[in-house]
């Protein structure tokens, strides 16, 4: 039996170390609340429990180490270069994009982690593995039917987009502030994309990122919405890879010496603290309708109420998929149409669930109302009556 | 020597071809004359008559005009062509039209120069020459259109010196130097920096004397600089630039430290360094991004261009371009050479600085690049099609393929230009120019002519405009007041703007024996009374489309 040599396994302790790092702040709370497509997932699971349901994110933030580990084998074995191989693994880790969609627990991660087995498999059936997957990724989108190039291209290799914008078409997944990666990542993104195409040895490099880039570039060109990370995961991980291959010739060259090297550490640092900041500190106020907060509030309260009948307004209703899921065999939700909320709701007894714009049916005024379920912001969305 | 005549005459053409797109039907399209343009225009005539602008000061070097003070380079120049033409449309905007037509042949010899391949020079002035951008602003009568000139002709003189080290050369390029400081404030930004490189460049050739003379030139635009700092510089700052309380950087910043509970960490973190660190650098890597190098939208404000720079089809060719200029600049032996390609790329990099500076990515703004783009994809194309030593049939194939593209691509934003632009005449006040065009015909049959502001804000310059009106007499006569620095005209002569014409004002016409002509938005006509309405004949003067909306005009009967 082959004896396990200790440096080889350092590697995966420094990337597993820097995932729990930059995950040390929140594992699972960030989003505070939970999606509509989270819910479907955690239907899927049969998990009752809000707790769970938040524990249930572990496995969208396994699978994105996983995913670092098949990136790091992969280009280890086909490039047998350690360091080029850590770098690609932790700018993958790293990236704000990848970063905010491996806190979700959507479908997300695990397509990102077939789509990175293309690294792994060797060169003839990667191939064929890459086309096949492309074209089950194009019909599980539905992307193959839309004409615009144009706009498509020149949204696709906009480095402000990239760098600075981010993605403005589902911004409930982004980073405020930031763009699909990290701003110091710019020069070194140019800097991988000289060495790339000019540099010595490489040209393996070039087989392996090149049909990726393509096919990537391809599934963007028929997207209707090419900012979306969730429709660009190829074309993101393709770059992601450049960076990887700038922040190895930055750190491989003679010509930069220590101190340089160091400064460039301290710059990925405070970039890397800055993106965490606005993650875990603002990510929920920039989204705050998106994520559900209020409707978490509300089974957070209904659990510790002995009452077990709910009238809830039809503008309401939305809250009905949440107390579906978790306050099943608890309480009882009626909905009520908007002619009978002046009946029922003035009725002290009962117990009514209704938006702003309808406390004006039952005579009262956001002030008069003691119960209020808020958006992470702190903008009211559900009164109790 | 055949070579060089076809050439020479290759050049012509573009040159021709150029001029021929900047000064056809430049009347009428784009389909009418903003406020600022008509400002310039009888500033201009002012200058041509009386030697004095629309204040009676003489000779100035900053017009005050609206209270925005204008540079006075553009304005002095058309007062020649307006001595010559008289004060019309074409005579305003041909000065344009030439400077653009120049530029094309500054650019064909910087990168002759830089290059040395005719073949690069010559795709560099086709490029521009067919340069959306370059097309655009050739064609209004603005100050902007100078700019690219100046800064061109700036370069070309730099280089010319860093090669022949003449006194004459290095004049020429100041010449044109302080044109750009007194033309744009584009070129008040860009002058220091190019200013900085010429005294590096002297400094290099070792030349004392040429060293002083730009030194004492550095020190005089630096003292204009600060006199004219206290005028209109700072106000224009505050109102366009991103540095203040109210602009969105520090509403961010305020922003995330509230959600963040104002901690010291989170003022550690997103604070003013911060945010325009990232701020700065998001608005200059953004004039490299392909969104705003090639995308178009319909015409949406005078002044502001709505096709990108460059084609989409150029857009590769600029990127390589830009990638094969610093291989070279870092390969090249020879000193001479290797500080043409540097001031190239100074003057690449240079050119953003004004756009990142200021709130809103308004397109004219990065009118100091203009040129740098065609180069740069004139080096593109030439370093991917033209440097290969076995040109294999698949290359010619790919070259023409390219080239048949770019025709179309040309073709069409001609097209568009020449034929779709009337449609948007409303973005450049074409309503306006109507009012004023009327008024100037029926002037001698009414005693007053009264224009209300809820039409347009500035109705008076139009109306001096197409009146030609006499600039000592408008002086004697205009009645105004200045509110937040901005003058308000309210009268001069038989014309008056009131903010709102209703029955209230009309009562204060009294003497109905006067005739009076009075313009008026919808919404005040639909306001007037019935005995109003029977005091005055009315009709509908004209309809907008866009929002809907008539001006009606109403006389005494």
């Amino acid at each position: 039996m082959k004896k396990i040599n200790i440096k080889q396994l350092l590697p995966l302790f420094f990337i597993a170390t820097v995932f729990f790092i930059s995950r040390s702040f929140n594992m699972v709370h960030i989003p505070g609340g939970i999606s509509t497509e989270e819910l479907k997932i955690i239907s899927f699971l049969n998990i009752h429990e809000i707790v769970y349901a938040y524990y249930a994110r572990l496995i969208p933030a396994f699978v994105f180490l996983l995913t670092s580990y098949i990136l790091y084998f992969g280009f280890l074995t086909k490039t047998n270069n350690r360091l080029l191989s850590i770098c690609i693994a932790l700018v993958f880790i790293l990236s704000p994009w990848s970063f905010a969609i491996s806190h979700t627990l959507t479908i997300q991660m695990p397509i990102i982690f077939l789509a990175c087995l293309y690294f792994l498999l060797p060169s003839p059936i990667s191939y064929w593995y890459l086309a096949i997957y492309s074209i089950a990724f194009a019909a599980y989108y539905h992307v193959v039917a839309y004409s615009d190039f144009t706009s498509n291209i020149i949204a696709l290799v906009d480095l402000k987009n990239l760098f600075f914008t981010g993605d403005y078409a589902s911004f409930y997944l982004k980073i405020p502030f930031v763009g699909f990666f990290s701003f110091v990542d710019l020069p070194v993104f140019i800097i991988g994309l000289y060495a790339l195409f000019t540099g010595n040895k490489m040209k393996k490099l070039q087989e392996i990122i090149i049909p990726f880039f393509c096919m990537g570039t391809i599934l963007v060109f028929f997207n209707n919405l090419p900012n979306a990370t969730y429709k660009t995961q190829f074309f993101l991980l393709s770059i992601g890879i450049v960076i990887g291959i700038g922040y190895y010739v930055l750190f491989s060259s003679y010509l930069i010496n220590k101190y340089i090297r160091t400064i460039i550490l301290i710059l990925i640092a405070c970039n890397l603290f800055y993106n965490l900041e606005l993650y875990y500190h603002h990510f929920d106020y920039k989204n705050s309708t998106e994520w559900g907060y209020s409707k978490i509030q509300f089974i957070h309260y209904a659990k510790k109420q002995e009452i077990n009948t709910f009238y809830i307004t039809q503008d309401s209703a939305d809250l009905l998929q949440y107390t579906d899921l978790f306050l099943v065999p608890k309480l009882k939700f009626i909905i009520i149409s908007k002619d009978k909320i002046p009946t029922l709701c003035k009725n002290k007894y009962n117990r009514c669930i209704l938006k702003e714009h309808e406390l004006g049916l039952v005579g009262k005024s956001k002030d008069d109302i003691q119960t209020v379920f808020y958006h992470a912001n702190g903008l009211p969305d559900y009164f109790l009556l | 020597m055949t070579k060089i005549k076809t050439v020479n005459l290759l050049l012509c053409t573009i040159l021709l071809f150029a001029f021929l797109i900047r000064a056809f039907k430049i009347e009428t399209i784009p389909g009418g004359i903003d406020w600022d343009e008509a400002s310039f225009g009888y500033n201009a005539y002012s200058i041509a008559q009386t030697g004095m602008d629309e204040w009676g000061k003489f000779l100035p070097l900053s017009f005050q005009a609206f209270g925005d003070f204008k540079l006075p380079a553009f304005i002095y120049i058309t007062s020649f062509f307006i001595r010559i033409f008289g004060l019309t449309v074409f005579s305003l905007r041909i000065v344009s039209a030439l400077a653009g037509t120049l530029t094309v042949f500054f650019v064909y010899s910087i990168a002759l120069i830089v290059f040395k391949d005719k073949r690069t020079a010559l795709l560099s002035a086709l490029f521009l020459a067919l340069s959306p951008y370059g097309i655009f602003y050739s064609r209004l009568g603005l100050d902007i259109s100078c700019i690219g000139m100046f800064i061109a002709g700036t370069v070309l003189y730099e280089l010319k010196y860093i090669k022949d080290e003449k006194m004459l050369n290095l004049s020429i390029s100041l010449l044109f130097l302080i044109c750009c400081f007194f033309t744009y404030n584009v070129g008040r930004i860009l002058a220091p920096f190019f200013l900085i490189s010429i005294i590096a460049v002297s400094l290099h050739k070792k030349n004392t004397v040429h060293t002083v003379t730009v030194i004492l030139l550095m020190i005089f635009m630096f003292g204009v600089g600060v006199y004219q700092l206290k005028n209109s510089y700072q106000s224009r700052m505050k109102y366009v630039g991103i540095f203040g309380t109210d602009k969105s950087m520090v509403l961010n910043i305020n922003s995330l430290r509230y959600e963040d509970h104002n901690t010291f960490m989170s003022k550690l973190i997103h604070n003013k360094i911060v945010l325009l660190a990232t701020t700065l650098t998001q608005k200059y890597v953004e004039h490299f991004s392909s969104n705003f190098l090639s995308s178009s939208n319909p015409p949406s404000a005078v002044q502001v261009s709505f096709h990108g720079p460059l084609f989409l089809i150029q857009l590769l060719f600029y990127y390589v371009g830009i990638v094969y200029l610093i291989a070279t600049f870092l390969k090249e032996k020879n000193t001479t050479n290797k500080i043409s390609f540097a001031l190239l790329l100074f003057w690449m990099i240079i050119s953003p600085f004004p756009s990142i500076i200021t709130e809103g990515g308004i397109s004219r703004r990065y009118i100091g690049a203009l040129g740098t783009w065609e180069i740069l994809c004139a080096f593109g194309v030439s370093t991917v099609f033209f440097t290969r030593k076995n040109r294999r049939y698949i290359w010619n194939t790919l070259f023409m393929v390219c080239a048949l593209c770019y025709g179309g691509f040309a073709f069409q934003y001609l097209n568009f230009y020449f034929t779709k632009m009337p449609d948007f005449a409303y973005v450049y006040f074409k309503r306006q120019n109507d009012i004023a065009k009327y008024t100037a015909q029926e002037y001698a049959n009414f005693d007053t002519i009264h224009v209300s502001r809820q039409i347009t804000g500035e109705p008076h310059i139009f109306i001096l405009f197409f009146l030609r009106f006499s600039p000592q007499k408008y002086i004697q006569t205009k009645n105004y007041t200045i509110e937040n620095d901005w003058v308000l005209i309210h009268g001069f002569d038989k014309t008056h703007y009131p903010y709102i014409i209703d029955s209230k004002y009309l009562t204060t016409l009294k003497d109905d024996k006067k005739k009076s002509m009075m313009f008026l938005s919808e919404k005040e006509f639909m306001n007037l009374s019935q005995n109003d309405m029977n005091r005055f004949s009315y009709r509908k003067f004209d309809f907008s489309t866009v929002d809907n909306t008539s001006v009606y005009l109403i006389t005494n009967k």
